[in-house]
C-alpha cells in the first residue's frame, strides 16, 4: 500500500507540474497576444480559444488529486471535531465513501463525454480554420479517476487507523 | 423520463385526456429578439390554440442547458426542445449551415428570413437524392423548424470611419463567425477573437476599434453606447438557428399538435423578422441621436468599394471550396440559398450570379 | 410528496452533510446529484455530469483566477510586499489599524483592474494576512477582512456580475459601471469600519502575537530609506502598469491577470529570486487555489442545474404575484430571495436564473432597472462573505489555511452590516445610483 501510494504520489506530482506550467505558458501566451494586438495590430495566435478550449482544462483537471491531497478543499470540521474518535472515524469512512462515489460517477460520466467527443470530432473555428479539440476532453476523466483514487487511498488508510485523517501521508508537503 | 416531470406546472387543467408537457430550453437571454419575436410568442400561442393540450417548462438563459449542448441534451432526453440549435457554432456536424453567413450586397431581416425558411422546407436535392434537411437535419434523427434570421451583419466601430483601401487594412474587428474571417482575410481586416462580455470594455477603451454586428442586436451587449460608425450596403450574412426535437419525440405528438406547431411556427417567423427590423430602426435612432454616422459603401473609394466586393465574390468560392474538400456539396449549397435570396428580392455580385 | 417538504427536506440533508465535514465541493455535488435525481430520474443528470465540467473550466474570463493568484504568488516571493507593508507600518508609528485600512483600499484598487472576486481575494490573502498577522492583527479577522475587501472586485467596475447582468436584462453595461462606482466606494467605508471595530475589539494578546513582536522589531531596523524608494518605485509601477495597460485600451481587464502575473514574474527575475524552488511553489499554491475555486464553481453549477430544475425560484416569485401592490415589500421580499440564493449559489448563476424571472415584477412596478441592478450586485458582493458557500472567504482559507468556520465568524459581521447600510442606504437614497450616470 504504501508503495503503491508513493508511485501515486509521482503521478500526482506529474499533475501538479502539468497543471502549473500550464497556467504559466497561458501567461506568456495572453501576453504575447497583447503585445501582437498593439504592435500589429492583429490577434495572429488565436490566444483566446487555444486558451479557452485546451489551457483551460489543462490548468484544472491534471492538478485535482494534488490539490485535493493538499487539504485545501474547504470543510467546516467545528461540529464533528466534538465527537468521540470512534464517531468521527465512522462518519469520516461514510463521507469518504460518498465523496468516492460521486467521483467516480464524474469519471464515468466525463469518459462518455469523451467518446462522444471523439466519435463527433468536435472542433472550433480560429481564424477560418476548424481544430479538432475533443482529445483534451479525456483530461476531465482522467483528472477525477486520480481524485478517485487519492478518495480510495483515503478510504484505505482510514480502514487500517483508529485516527480519522484525510491526509495519506502527512509528510508529504510540497 | 423527458417529459412530464415530477414537477406540478399545472398539469390538471387538461379535461380532454393527458395534457403534454415539453421542456424547452434556450441558451438566449428573455430580452433576446429570438426568444422575444419566435420562441416565446409560439408558445404563447402553441398553448391558447391547443386549449392547453401542450404545456411548456421552459428555461432560458442557458439555466439547464449550457449553449451548444442541446443536441446532446435532446439526445439524452434531457430536453424535448432546443430553442435554438446552434448548427453554425458546430461546422463539424453542420457544415452546410453556414451557408446562411455568406455575404450579399442587398438583403434584409425579411426578405432572408422567407428564403431561409424555404431552405428549410426544400426538397431540392444537393447530392446523393438528399436535400439541405436531410442532410443536415434528417440525418442526425432531427426534426427542425426554421426561426427568423438576425438582421445583417454589417461593420460597426467606434471612432474608426473607412474610405480608403488602407482603412481596411489597418482595422481590426472582432468577427463572431468562421464566413467573417474568410471575408476579413480576404478584404485585409484583421480579426480579433474575445469573449462577447469582454467586448463592451475592450471597444469602448480602444483595444480595437469596432465588430461584425447586426444593429438590431446591440442592445444585447450594450453597443448602442459604443459603436458610433457603421458601414452599410455590404451584408456579411444572416445569422440562423434551428428550432429542433428529435424525430423520435416529433412523431409521439398528435398529428394535430404538429400541424398546430408547424403552422404557427411559419407565421410567428415573420412577425420574429419584424421585431428584428423594429429593434434595428431604434437603435439607428438613437445612436444617430447621439451623433453616430451610418455610412454606405457608395461614399467609398471606387477601390476600396471593389475590394469589398471583390472580397464578397472570394468568400462565396473560398466557403465552396472548403466544404467540398470536406466532402459536402459545398456548390449546389451555395447555388441553392443564392436562388431562395434572389427569388425574395436580394442581391449578390455577379460573380456569385454567374456560379453554374 | 408535497413538494415544501420535499426543498425541507433538501435543505435538511444539505445542512447534515455540510455540519458532518463533508468537503463544500461535495456537499454542492450530492444535493444535486440526488435532488435531480428524485425530481427527473436517474437518467436525467447524464447531459449535467457529461458536459458541465468541461464546459464551465473552459472560459477565457475565467483565467483571472489562476493568473491573479500567480501573480500574487510571484509579487509574494519578490519580498515587496512584505517591505511595503513594513514601510507604512513604520510611517503609521506602529498603528496596525491603518495597515488594515491600506490592505482594504488596495482590495478596492485591485477590484478596479479585476472582475473576478475569487481572484482578487485569494491575491490579496496570500499578500495581506501574513503581514497584517504579522503586525498585530488576528488572523480571522484579517482574514475575513480580506475577503470582503476582495469581493469589492464584484461591484467596482470592471464586474463580471454587472456584465452578467447588463447582458441579461440588456441594460448599458457602460452605465451600469458608472453607476456602481459610489455604491462601491461606500463599501469600501463600510467594510474599514467594520474592520476598525473588530480589530480594536480584537483579542489582542491572542495566540502566536507575542513570540512575532520580536521578527517585527528586527525587521523595522532592516527597512533603510533606499530599500523603501525602491520598493515603493517597483509597486507603483506594477500599479501604473496595470491601470494604465487597462484605462488606455492596451489590455483588457481579462488580460490584466496575465499581464500582471508577467510584471511579477518580471520582478522577481530581476530581485534574483527564481530558481527551482521559486517555480515548485508558486505552481503548487496557484494550482490548489485555483483548483479549488474551480471545482467549487462546477459543483454549485451542477447545484444550480438542480435548483433550475425544481423551479423553485419560479415558485418564489409566483408567490410575490399578489404584493405587487406594496412595491417595498415586494423589493425587500426581493432583496432577501437575492440574498438567499446567494448564500448557496455562485453568484454569476443567480443572476442568470433569477433575474429573468424576477424582471418582469421589477418592471411592473416601474423600478429603475439600473438602481435594482446595482442593488443585486450589492448582494452579491455580500453573498461571497456568508457560510455556507462563500467563495471569497474560501479563497482567503485556501491561501492561509485559517478554517472557514473562524472567517465566517467574522465576514458575517461585515456582511450583516453591509447588507444593512449599503442596502439600507441604496433604497433610502436611490439617487446614490442614479446620480453619477445622469451626469453622463
Ligand atoms: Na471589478
Ligand atoms: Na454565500
Amino acid at each position: 500500500m504504501n508503495k503503491a501510494y508513493k508511485v501515486f504520489e509521482h503521478i500526482k506530482l506529474g499533475g501538479l507540474i502539468l497543471s502549473g506550467s500550464t497556467i504559466f505558458i497561458m501567461m506568456l501566451f495572453i501576453v504575447a497576444d497583447v503585445i501582437l494586438r498593439n504592435l500589429l495590430n492583429a490577434s495572429l495566435l488565436g490566444s483566446y480559444e487555444i486558451t479557452q478550449y485546451f489551457l483551460m482544462p489543462l490548468a484544472f483537471f491534471p492538478g485535482l488529486a494534488f490539490a485535493y491531497s493538499s487539504g485545501i478543499m474547504p470543510r467546516i470540521e467545528m461540529f464533528v471535531v466534538k465527537l468521540k474518535t470512534r464517531h468521527q472515524h465512522n462518519i469520516f469512512m461514510m463521507l469518504l465513501v460518498l465523496e468516492l462515489i460521486l467521483f467516480l460517477l464524474l469519471t464515468f460520466y466525463g469518459l462518455q463525454y469523451a467518446l462522444i467527443g471523439t466519435q463527433e470530432t468536435l472542433g472550433f473555428s480560429m481564424k477560418g480554420t476548424i481544430i479538432s479539440y475533443y482529445p483534451i476532453l479525456y483530461f476531465v476523466p482522467l483528472g477525477f479517476l486520480l481524485l478517485s483514487i487519492e478518495i480510495l487511498f483515503l478510504i484505505i488508510k482510514n480502514a487500517h487507523t483508529k485516527e480519522p485523517t484525510l491526509s495519506v501521508n502527512k509528510n508529504s508537503q510540497y | 423520463p423527458s417529459s412530464g416531470g415530477g414537477t406540478e406546472s399545472g398539469n390538471e387543467d387538461g379535461n380532454n385526456g393527458e395534457t403534454i408537457v415539453l421542456k424547452l430550453s434556450s441558451a438566449l437571454s428573455t430580452q433576446n429578439g429570438w426568444w422575444a419575436g419566435y420562441f416565446k410568442p409560439w408558445m404563447e400561442r402553441v398553448e391558447k390554440e391547443t386549449d392547453g393540450r401542450v404545456k411548456f417548462e421552459f428555461y432560458a438563459n442557458q439555466e439547464l442547458i449550457p449553449v451548444n449542448e442541446e443536441l446532446q441534451a435532446l439526445q439524452n432526453g434531457t430536453i424535448d426542445i432546443a430553442a435554438p440549435l446552434w448548427p453554425l457554432y458546430d461546422p463539424q456536424r453542420f457544415p452546410l449551415s453556414e451557408v446562411t453567413m455568406l455575404p450579399l450586397l442587398d438583403s434584409d431581416t425579411m426578405l432572408a428570413t422567407k428564403a431561409y425558411a424555404d431552405l428549410v422546407e426544400s426538397d431540392k436535392e444537393l447530392i446523393d437524392g438528399k436535400s439541405f434537411n436531410e442532410l443536415e437535419y434528417q440525418s442526425k434523427g432531427l426534426k427542425v423548424f426554421a426561426t427568423p434570421t438576425t438582421e445583417q451583419y454589417v461593420i460597426s466601430t467606434k471612432d474608426y470611419p473607412f474610405k480608403t483601401v488602407k482603412d481596411f487594412q489597418n482595422v481590426s474587428l472582432r468577427s463572431p463567425s468562421r464566413v467573417h474571417e474568410i471575408f476579413a482575410k480576404n478584404v485585409g481586416i484583421n480579426t480579433i477573437s474575445m469573449p462577447s462580455a469582454d467586448m463592451f470594455d475592450a471597444i469602448n477603451r480602444g483595444a480595437f476599434e469596432g465588430s461584425f454586428f447586426s444593429i438590431a442586436d446591440w442592445t444585447g451587449y450594450g453597443m448602442q453606447d459604443v459603436f458610433n460608425y457603421t458601414l452599410e450596403g455590404i451584408n456579411l450574412g444572416h445569422y440562423t438557428g434551428a428550432w429542433a426535437m428529435t424525430e423520435e419525440k416529433w412523431n409521439s405528438l398528435p398529428e394535430d399538435i404538429q400541424k398546430i406547431m408547424e403552422e404557427i411556427s411559419y407565421d410567428q417567423i415573420l412577425d420574429g423578422a419584424q421585431l428584428w427590423m423594429d429593434r434595428s430602426e431604434e437603435n439607428r435612432t438613437y445612436a444617430e441621436d447621439k451623433g453616430a454616422v451610418f455610412a454606405t459603401i457608395d461614399e467609398l473609394d471606387q477601390e476600396a468599394k471593389d475590394l469589398l466586393v471583390k472580397g464578397v465574390e472570394d468568400t462565396w468560392f473560398q466557403w465552396i471550396d472548403q466544404v467540398e474538400k470536406n466532402g459536402h456539396p459545398g456548390k449546389e449549397m451555395a447555388k441553392l440559398w443564392r436562388d431562395l435570396i434572389v427569388e425574395q428580392g436580394g442581391t449578390v455580385p455577379e460573380e456569385v450570379m454567374n456560379i453554374e | 410528496m408535497p413538494i415544501e417538504v420535499f426543498y425541507l427536506l433538501m435543505l435538511f440533508l444539505f445542512a447534515i452533510f455540510l455540519f458532518l465535514g463533508l468537503h463544500v465541493h461535495s456537499v454542492l455535488l450530492s444535493i444535486g446529484i440526488i435532488g435531480i435525481i428524485l425530481l427527473e430520474g436517474p437518467a436525467y443528470i447524464t447531459s449535467f455530469l457529461q458536459s458541465n465540467p468541461y464546459k464551465q473550466v473552459a472560459s477565457y474570463t475565467l483565467t483571472t483566477i489562476p493568473l491573479f493568484v500567480l501573480m500574487a504568488q510571484f509579487i509574494v516571493k519578490s519580498g515587496i510586499v512584505r517591505d511595503m507593508y513594513g514601510i507604512v507600518f513604520n510611517l503609521s508609528k506602529g498603528q496596525s489599524g491603518l495597515l488594515g485600512v491600506l490592505t482594504v483600499i488596495i482590495g478596492a484598487f485591485l477590484g478596479a483592474v479585476s472582475g473576478s472576486t475569487s481572484g482578487s481575494s485569494a491575491a490579496l490573502g496570500q499578500v495581506a494576512v501574513p503581514e497584517l498577522k504579522k503586525h498585530g492583527f488576528r488572523d480571522d479577522i484579517a482574514g475575513a477582512t480580506i475577503a470582503a475587501a476582495g469581493s469589492l472586485s464584484g461591484i467596482i467596475p470592471p464586474s463580471i456580475i454587472l456584465i452578467l447582468y447588463g447582458v441579461v436584462t440588456e441594460t448599458p453595461i457602460g452605465t451600469l459601471f458608472i453607476a456602481a462606482i459610489i455604491p462601491g466606494i461606500l463599501m469600501t467605508l463600510v467594510i474599514i469600519g467594520v474592520m476598525l471595530f473588530l480589530h480594536t475589539r480584537g483579542d489582542q494578546t491572542a495566540a502566536g502575537l507575542v513570540e512575532e513582536k520580536e521578527d517585527e522589531e528586527e525587521e523595522r531596523q532592516q527597512l533603510t530609506i533606499s530599500r523603501g524608494i525602491f520598493v515603493a518605485s517597483i509597486g507603483l509601477i506594477i500599479v501604473l502598469a496595470i491601470f494604465g495597460g487597462i484605462y488606455s485600451g492596451v489590455f483588457t481587464p481579462t488580460e490584466a491577470g496575465a499581464v500582471g502575473a508577467f510584471i511579477g514574474f518580471i520582478t522577481a527575475l530581476l530581485l534574483g529570486k527564481v530558481n527551482k524552488q521559486f517555480f515548485v511553489e508558486s505552481f503548487a499554491e496557484t494550482v490548489k487555489i485555483t483548483t479549488m475555486v474551480l471545482l467549487i464553481m462546477v459543483t454549485a453549477q451542477i447545484f444550480g442545474r438542480f435548483i433550475t430544475v425544481s423551479q423553485l425560484p419560479k415558485e418564489l416569485i409566483n408567490a410575490l404575484g399578489p404584493l405587487i401592490e406594496y412595491p417595498v415589500v415586494v423589493l425587500i421580499l426581493l432583496s432577501l430571495i437575492y440574498f438567499l440564493l446567494f448564500m448557496f449559489i455562485e453568484g454569476g448563476a443567480v443572476i442568470i436564473m433569477a433575474t429573468p424571472v424576477l424582471l418582469p415584477i421589477v418592471q411592473e412596478m416601474n423600478v429603475d432597472l439600473l438602481w435594482f441592478g446595482i442593488l443585486v450586485s450589492v448582494i452579491c458582493t455580500i453573498g461571497l462573505l456568508t457560510p455556507p458557500v462563500g467563495l471569497s472567504v474560501f479563497a482567503v482559507s485556501g491561501v492561509t489555511g485559517i478554517p472557514i468556520e473562524r472567517l465566517f465568524r467574522q465576514s458575517m459581521v461585515i456582511a450583516v452590516v453591509l447588507a444593512i447600510v449599503v442596502c439600507g442606504l441604496l433604497i433610502i437614497f436611490p439617487s446614490l445610483v442614479t446620480w453619477l450616470p445622469s451626469l453622463m
